[in-house]
């Protein structure tokens, strides 16, 4: 190692706060005493906070937005009583103590409308539920085989965008069936810069899933996957997640369930549409998964095909020894977790895929 | 005006972006500045995006510009919270006209550190994919998550830390090249 780097290493060290007071007393003096060693201090701490700001503002709008529209006042609420804060250095003490005083009183108020806003809230989720309802009626006489046609030109053409989850460490990645079948299928990350072939390891139609392997050598190492697949019954107008990559940035949607047909292990949601993408996870409000998206038209109105199916294909291809066992995982971390953190959880445990149909 | 490149002026508190802070900063201030950004804008659709561009400039402030602890921060939030609503404003042709009983001094010598100018957040996106992981998470783990060196290292699958700040110092200069401009 050159002196060059050691020095660099310090630098970065100083600016994380791991050195000693006198290392850190010693190499301000060199700084101040050497213009290239103040050059390079300079441009990473420029560097530096530029990617914290940067990754912070993602996080903060990623929060901001789960907790609805500032219009609401109710979403205004402080955890302060709760959490020891950073931000308690923020005001001073007689400050706090009026606004503690003032939190109690809105709490009040929040409580005596409460029951009326729940009515309410309750009175439109109901009608909403039964329009929805409605079109998921229309939605399942247009089948998958349907959308499958409309969508076969833009297939073959210019492929489309799916997303996997991990389902082994060494890079295993369940998708819907219907769009990876006789495609050419490549893992693409980095903005679509590098793009590894991928495979398909085992499919099956009647689960509509398949199992999807990247290239040898150039799968991702994954740590020990903090969510499970969960196959619990569903209750109509449930709140839902569908949460998917596109490399880099966490794409996710709020959605309810508006129908369960349980006959084919079929789901229907509506959610909210930005860029949803085929093959991304549903997460309940416990942060299991229960199913992958397999269809979605421009109104949000969406098919998932539910983690049961899951279940009962990774069952059959652990009878075939000629294929990688796989153990689902068991332990739900991100029950734990807040919504903005359990999304950021799961993102490295998303793949994103280019398919483009061959046939 | 505290430049962040200021040697007395280090990251000293690597304050981590939490829930409980964002919930905090709300909790403390949220009201009233829903209450600025409705008096002044009328659309509090509009709220979401400002508020989070002003717990960023805090944020960025309480990690890398002198933050006293012995004064009341409120007045320095108001400023910043004005500074931002009348950028929002020009931006949609819109004034400001204060309605609201804020503690504001000079608002307009206020320099927002976070705006888009100082912090060309396209060029550090950029910059991040064009480097790819591992380096991407590496920076992110270091830099943002504040994360130990051992986690960092495992990240990246380094046999120890040596070799991970090596490799941490390689991923940073490719950045600092990326972002201005000679990469």
């Amino acid at each position: 190692m050159g002196m060059d780097d050691q020095d660099k290493i310090l630098v970065i060290k100083l600016l994380l706060g791991q050195l000693t007071d006198n290392e850190k007393d010693l190499l301000k003096r060199r700084i101040n005493n050497e213009p290239e060693l103040n050059d390079l201090f300079k441009s990473y701490s420029d560097v530096v906070s530029k990617i914290d700001v940067f990754y912070a503002s993602r996080s903060i709008k990623l929060k901001i937005d789960s907790m609805g529209s500032f219009s609401n006042s109710k979403k205004i609420r402080s955890k302060s009583n709760q959490n020891k804060s950073n931000t308690e250095n923020m005001g001073s003490n007689a400050r706090m103590g009026l606004l503690v005083s003032l939190m109690l009183i809105i709490a009040v108020a929040v409580t005596l409308g409460f029951n009326y806003f729940i009515n309410w809230k309750n009175d439109n989720a109901n009608k909403m539920l039964i329009e929805e309802q409605s079109q998921a009626q229309i939605l399942k006489q247009d089948s998958i085989k349907s959308a499958l046609q409309k969508e076969e030109f833009r297939l073959k053409k210019k492929g489309i965008d799916i997303t996997g989850i991990a389902i082994t460490r060494s890079g295993l990645y369940l998708t819907p069936y219907e769009w990876v079948q006789d495609a050419t299928i490549l893992a693409t990350s980095d903005n679509n810069t590098n793009k590894i072939p991928a495979t398909i390891l085992w499919d099956d139609e009647s689960a509509g899933l398949a199992v999807l392997k990247i290239a040898v050598g150039d799968q991702k190492k994954l740590n020990t996957f903090p969510y499970i697949f969960s196959s619990r019954k569903f209750f109509l107008g449930e709140e839902i997640i569908v949460i998917s990559s596109n490399g880099d940035d966490i794409i996710y949607n709020f959605g309810r369930v508006i129908d369960d047909n349980k006959e084919s292990n079929i789901l229907y949601i509506k959610v909210e549409l930005d860029n949803l993408i085929l093959g991304a996870p549903v997460i309940d409000n416990y942060g299991q998964i229960i199913g992958l998206i397999k269809s979605i038209d421009p109104n949000g109105m969406g098919t998932v095909q539910k983690s049961i199916s899951i279940f009962t294909m990774i069952a059959e291809m652990n009878l075939d020894k000629g294929v990688e066992r796989i153990i689902m995982p068991k332990k739900n971390s991100l029950s734990k977790l807040p919504n903005p953190d359990r999304l950021i959880a799961l993102q490295p445990y998303l793949a994103h895929f280019n398919v483009r149909k061959t046939k | 005006m505290q430049k962040m490149s200021d040697l007395n002026n280090l990251p000293h508190k690597h304050i981590e972006l939490t829930e409980s802070f964002i919930d905090n900063f709300i909790g403390q201030y949220g009201r009233g500045l829903v209450k600025f950004i409705s008096d002044n804008n009328g659309d509090t659709k509009a709220a979401n995006e400002i508020i989070s561009k002003i717990i960023l400039e805090v944020y960025y402030r309480m990690n890398y510009d002198r933050f006293d602890d012995d004064t009341d921060n409120s007045e320095l939030v108001d400023n910043i919270a004005f500074r931002i609503l009348s950028d929002y404003n020009r931006s949609i042709g819109k004034p400001v006209v204060l309605k609201f009983d804020l503690n504001i001094s000079k608002p307009d010598k206020i320099e927002l550190f976070t705006s888009e100018a100082n912090l060309n957040i396209t060029t550090i996106d950029s910059a991040l994919k064009s480097i790819g992981e591992p380096g991407r998470t590496l920076l992110k783990l270091s830099f943002h998550n504040f994360a130990e060196d051992q986690e960092v290292a495992s990240h990246i699958h380094a046999d120890s830390k040596e070799e991970m700040n090596l490799k941490r110092a390689r991923f940073l200069d490719r950045c600092v090249d990326l972002i201005n401009g000679n990469g």
